[in-house]
């Protein structure tokens, strides 16, 4: 709070980006945790808001006729640009944003002050509610090869890792212990996936500090213990996810990859996935793309390739693809790893769980899967996502292409996943938000530190009391699908607009069929739920029935898809000489279309309120 | 013209079938009612028929004191593309509208005797409606043979300045750059000079068409097939094709197109409310809107002027996105060669009331206009080895853009991309007559062999066109989609004798076609019921306002329901649409009622309880 000068500015100008319209003419003002515009011009009550967590940059631009320009990019996309009438009022906005989007102490991160009006038992059991020991019961473990292990319980092994891993059975704590010494930062291998049907495994660990001879008796001893989990197969793959060059490199300082000479009957593989700088000024370069006003086809293309972003995506995904393979196919385990094992690992390891397992493609399995696989594991999400004041060299878009290959395959397999984009979009949001205590710190250790589940809640109980929402009406079910096999050539990976231009409502398809099939949905559920009690009224009324038309006939077409109004955009870059008059916001469809909607369900229900009633009358 | 369609005889059909869905009589008729209706929309009668296929009022006004049918080309005399009925505006006569048809260019036809010709832009009836219903109109045309000594034309000025009233202004969209048209004087055409048409004002937008449109499809399907490329090599190559440009292009024309006429979009979106209530328009909004005349045209009037004014009436016309609605709008505006220089004609009335929000789109007019030329344009699609100078996938473009159209608006258009398919399968290679030929006339009467033109073309439209196109279409469409693409096998046994002896017994004697007598129409297969159900929108609703699609790149995919067809697996996405397709069609009465329906009946109905009270 003490950050905040001016909690109000009157007369602020919000500006759109894609269209010559009007701006917004409102207030804005400054909450301890939102920035918030409410627009006075709009005749619905329009509010914008903006999460100062979300705020990835500020910038006053220099002076136009209108005032003072502040523009505000967020971590989730959303760009607005607001025009201020007096340079004290946008230079003092300015500072407090940019103390309250950089917070230096983790004491100030939302989620220590968000309060759902929740109690302590029922917080409790949200952060029980993913308990990764279950999933690897589900996975079979412990079985005669794996078992789950305490033996880092202190951290003792590894300050990165949670208190419980799963390891071969045969690797004793020695070998454990020894191998945690020839690996980065003592991230030894551990069971990230075992596929049931044949024993295959993934696993996940840092690179070998090989340097350029260095070996390990523990660790070779490991892998092999790891090979032989898997009776099924000869061999086993070890893929560094890291282009070879850069492997290479690490060498010299002693880290580097394993030499196919040490280890018994492995097949080693590099995989060129890109480094965290690489991805980050590759976001950068995108983003630009997006932002351009009015860009021509060529040049959007250009910028899309020139940005390299979906040639990253499709590296991750073919890492991931080449894992699910290995496994199901080859019948092979896999070793995957990178620098730290953190960022590359986590991506591809997950993504091929997602292909092979469909239990992660539901609400809860991809629960777990980031649990698991991000959380756990040690992603540095504080790092990586910027939640307080750091090294700008350590933010990376590691989270957001995982995410985005996952919606790449949503693109493929339209029914294979329970939940839709949103919940994507929801998840993403909450990464940065800070709202929730999950993806706060970077590894386990530290959350325990900052006592995050004694005062922050879970996010997954809130996103599942969003279900409706976020589901898939397209999902056929558990047991529809196995195992995924993505195409991956070039012209599969899509431009993602509902991500990275998700705030340009105008680009989006104007009516969205999503919307339409889960009102249907929840129609339909609430008919067969008044369905079956009226059938159990029914053996009162038994008797000829008649054939009038009835009243119910007219509930059927309720309609989810009444007209929307869009306006035209400018469709040249001079704008049509003819319609200089009235332009204005097109953004009211978005609420008032809610509201029909919400209307229209309630006359709805009365309908069949109604029909309810009229027997009791009688 | 010994092609398979002419031996095609599906047991279902018959052979009249279709070819005569929307005769002229008809729809003229339908126009003159539409008239009448919006003058009483005015006075706050809703007008419910907002389709104007199937609901000719019987009774409808007399409306031939403004217009006439015109029977002038009856025997193809006076014009060989034009179809022989005509509507005619009753205050023009044929003397005017010959003259003024020399001064348009007639296809292919420039130094032959004149015929009244490709486009003629028509007088409409304003003055003779009443005061409120002032009429707009999208005109459609071919370029003006200005020439390099800068001819004018006084009946084409009068023509052209008796669409407007006074002091309004209208929009002349030349599809082809200043640059450009401006050439085109040095070979006898041109543009309009703002001297002479001082109430036009002129509004270039170049469209690319002809053999750049083809190489760029080219390129395309090129790229598309090249499996091994990596993914900047398939960005950079998707760039240089510049087909999504096209794409972009050609939706950006229509729009403006339909933005000129139409301000509908702007002044409702400011009342809110008639959202909920698009029955009671507030009449003060007619006050403030102001739209105008429309005139689109490129060199002949047969390509890119075709993509545009289509596109434009499907953004508008909500008539237009039905089934059978743009069955229509296809037979008149690429096929069938309607009379079409005044292509839309509104009233301001129905412009911006959301009483009547369909902005209908008359196709009434003085003089017909060729249509699309398919047999020249559609002939190898991407593989056309031998550089056919004609050759162009004009319509493939359209359809694309009417699929970016059913993306951004899933909801409103009544056919899926289905139908989109099987109208491009049909216009390269097809067992139906409807995409037959060039122009009406050679529909009815067959080609005559001796003039320049069809000199030029002979081998490429006789039967060795029809064996490239089947082979093309094999080439394109790949081998295990002989279930889903009937031509592409039954083309198999569409000769009976050896292909080169139909080319030799062709070439030795004159064509006669008569296609509407000897082949199937396309439309009478699509619309048998069990046919017509697999190329239905579950997903459709009725949407009368305008759809104004987004043409930012962001918003614009690459089709790949076309251009992948055959190299992506559809399995999963097709199990995808029969889930929606369950989905929505569970939302529908009947099955909801089941078991509820029978329940309230006996419930609500009085008369059931005292039975049951008995």
């Amino acid at each position: 709070m003490e950050h905040i000068t001016t909690p109000k500015v009157e007369n602020v100008k919000l500006l759109d980006r894609y269209t010559n319209r009007k701006a917004a003419n409102g207030t804005l003002y400054l909450t301890a945790t939102h920035l918030i515009y409410v627009d006075a011009s709009a005749e619905v009550r329009k509010e914008t808001w903006i999460l100062h967590h979300h705020i990835a940059t500020v910038e006053k631009l220099p002076l136009t006729t209108a005032g003072y320009p502040l523009l505000i990019h967020c971590k989730n996309f959303h760009v607005a640009h607001f025009v201020i009438g007096q340079e004290r009022d946008c230079h003092e906005v300015y500072t407090s944003l940019l103390k309250l989007s950089q917070p230096v102490k983790p004491e100030e991160l939302y989620a220590f002050s968000y309060n759902p009006k929740m109690s302590k038992e029922n917080r409790e059991i949200g952060w029980k509610l993913i308990d990764l020991k279950v999933d690897y019961q589900r996975m079979g473990i412990p079985n005669d090869y794996w078992e789950m292990t305490d033996v880092n319980k202190d951290y003792e092994v590894c300050n990165t890792y949670p208190p419980e891993i799963v390891v071969p059975r045969a690797a004793n704590k020695a070998v454990v212990i020894g191998s945690s010494r020839f690996r980065s930062r003592g991230r030894i291998p551990v069971l990230s996936y075992l596929y049931k049907e044949n024993n295959a495994a993934i696993c996940r660990c840092s690179q070998p500090l090989a340097g350029f001879s260095a070996r390990c008796l523990e660790d070779e001893q490991m892998l092999q213990a790891i090979r032989e989990a898997n009776p099924g197969s000869p061999f086993m793959y070890v893929v560094d996810t890291r282009p070879k060059l850069n492997a290479m490199a690490n060498r010299a300082a002693g880290k580097g990859y394993e030499n196919e000479d040490n280890y018994d009957n492995i097949r080693f593989k590099f995989i060129g996935i890109e480094n965290i700088h690489v991805m980050r000024n590759s976001l950068q370069k995108l983003l630009e793309v997006c932002e351009t006003k009015s860009p021509s086809m060529s040049d959007f293309l250009t910028g899309l390739e020139n940005s390299g972003w979906l040639r990253h995506i499709k590296a991750v995904m073919d890492a991931g693809v080449f894992l699910a393979k290995a496994v199901k196919d080859e019948k092979a385990s896999v070793l995957v790893h990178c620098s730290d094992g953190w960022d590359r690992t986590a991506q591809v390891c997950s993504l091929a769980s997602l292909l092979l397992d469909p239990f992660y493609r539901t609400f809860k399995g991809f629960m777990v899967l980031i649990e698991k696989e991000w959380i756990a594991m040690g992603h540095k999400f504080s790092h990586r996502c910027g939640h307080l004041d750091g090294d700008p060299k350590e933010v990376s878009p590691v989270f957001t292409q995982f995410v985005e290959c996952v919606w790449q395959l949503m693109q493929q397999f339209p029914c294979t996943f329970e939940f839709n984009e949103r919940f994507l979009l929801e998840i993403h949001d909450h990464v940065y938000s800070c709202q929730f205590g999950n993806f706060l710190g970077t590894c386990h250790k530290e959350r325990e530190d900052l006592k995050i589940f004694e005062k922050a809640h879970s996010l997954w109980p809130f996103l599942l009391q969003k279900k409706q929402e976020l589901r898939n009406p397209l999902y056929r079910g558990f047991t529809a699908y196995k195992e995924l096999q993505p195409n991956t050539l070039p012209f599969s990976f899509q431009f993602w607009c509902g991500m990275y231009n998700r705030f340009d409502k105008g680009m989006h398809p104007k009516q969205c069929v999503l919307d339409h099939l889960l009102s249907c949905i929840s129609q339909k559920m609430k008919l067969e739920d008044n369905a079956s009690e009226l059938e159990n009224k029914l053996p009162f009324l038994d008797g000829p029935l008649p054939s009038e038309a009835c009243s119910l006939s007219k509930v059927g077409r309720v309609a989810s898809k009444t007209p929307m109004l869009n306006t035209p955009q400018d469709y040249e870059v001079e704008p049509p000489p003819v319609l200089s008059n009235g332009a204005s916001a097109e953004d009211i469809d978005v609420m008032s279309d809610v509201d029909q909607k919400h209307k229209e369900n309630l006359s709805h229900h009365q309908d069949l309120h109604d029909l309810n009633v009229t027997p009791l009358t009688f | 013209m010994m092609m398979y369609p002419f031996f095609y005889r599906p047991e279902s059909l018959k052979l009249e079938e279709g070819w005569y869905l929307f005769p002229l009589e008809r729809y003229f008729q339908q126009i003159a009612s539409q008239v009448s209706l919006e003058g009483r929309d005015l006075t706050g009668l809703g007008s419910d028929s907002p389709h104007p296929w199937r609901e000719a009022p019987a009774a409808a006004p007399d409306p031939t004191s403004q217009w006439r049918l015109s029977d002038v080309n009856r025997d193809f005399t006076a014009c060989p593309t034009y179809p022989p009925a005509v509507i005619v505006p009753a205050a023009v006569d044929d003397d005017t509208l010959r003259k003024a048809a020399r001064f348009r260019q007639a296809l292919g036809r420039r130094r032959l005797e004149a015929p009244p010709s490709c486009g003629v832009p028509s007088v409409p009836p304003s003055s003779r409606c009443s005061p409120s219903l002032t009429l707009q109109a999208m005109l459609r045309s071919s370029q003006p043979l200005t020439g390099p000594n800068r001819k004018r034309c006084r009946e084409d000025e009068t023509l052209l300045g008796t669409v407007l009233d006074e002091g309004e202004r209208g929009f002349i969209i030349d599809t082809r750059s200043a640059q450009a048209a401006k050439q085109a004087r040095m070979t006898g055409g041109g543009t309009e000079p703002k001297s002479s048409y001082p109430q036009w004002r002129r509004l270039h937008r170049p469209l690319e068409r002809g053999r750049p449109l083809q190489e760029s499809f080219i390129k395309l399907v090129e790229a598309c097939n090249d499996t091994s490329i990596n993914m900047d090599r398939w960005l950079s190559r998707l760039e240089s094709c510049r087909w999504l440009s096209h794409v972009k292009a050609a939706l950006s024309t229509a729009c403006l197109a339909a933005q000129c006429m139409d301000s509908v979009a702007q002044t409702s979106s400011v009342i809110p409310g008639s959202l909920a209530q698009p029955a009671s328009p507030p009449l003060s909004v007619l006050a403030r809107r102001e739209e105008a005349s429309v005139l689109v045209h490129g060199a002949e009037g047969t390509d890119t002027t075709l993509l545009v004014t289509a596109l434009a009436q499907v953004i508008l016309d909500p008539s237009c996105r039905t089934l059978a609605g743009f069955q229509g709008l296809l037979e008149r505006e690429w096929i069938e060669v309607r009379p079409a220089v005044l292509r839309g004609l509104r009233t301001r009335a129905q412009l911006g009331t959301p009483c009547s929000p369909s902005p209908l789109l008359f196709p009434l007019g003085g003089v017909p206009q060729a249509g699309h030329p398919f047999h020249l344009r559609c002939a190898r699609s991407a593989y056309s080895h031998a550089r056919l100078k004609q050759e162009a996938p004009l319509f493939l473009l359209f359809l694309d853009c009417v699929w970016q159209l059913s993306r951004q608006f899933p909801f409103s258009l009544e056919f899926g991309e289905r139908l989109l398919l099987t109208l491009f399968d049909n216009a390269y290679a097809s067992t139906y007559g409807t995409f037959l030929c060039n122009n009406e006339k050679e529909r009815r009467v067959g080609r005559e062999v001796g003039t320049p033109q069809c000199r030029g073309h002979h081998r490429a439209l006789g039967a060795d066109s029809a064996v490239a196109r089947a082979g093309a279409y094999a080439a394109f469409t790949l081998p295990d989609g002989a279930e889903r693409s009937p031509p592409s096998h039954s083309l198999g046994h569409a000769w009976p004798h050896d292909p080169r002896q139909g080319l030799k017994r062709l070439s030795t004697l004159p064509c006669l076609c008569k296609v509407k007598e000897s082949t199937h129409s396309l439309w009478a297969w699509l619309n048998q019921p069990g046919e017509k159900k697999k190329y239905l929108n579950p997903l459709y609703s009725h949407n009368a306002l305008v759809i104004w699609p987004s043409v930012e790149p962001q918003s614009i995919q690459l089709w790949q329901g076309l251009f992948f067809r055959w190299i992506r697996a559809s399995h999963y996405l097709d199990e995808a649409w029969a889930e929606i397709q369950r989905l929505a069609e569970g939302n529908d009465p009947p099955v909801k009622e089941s078991a509820g329906n029978r329940l309230s009946r006996s419930l609500s109905d009085p008369a059931a309880w005292t039975e049951n009270e008995r």
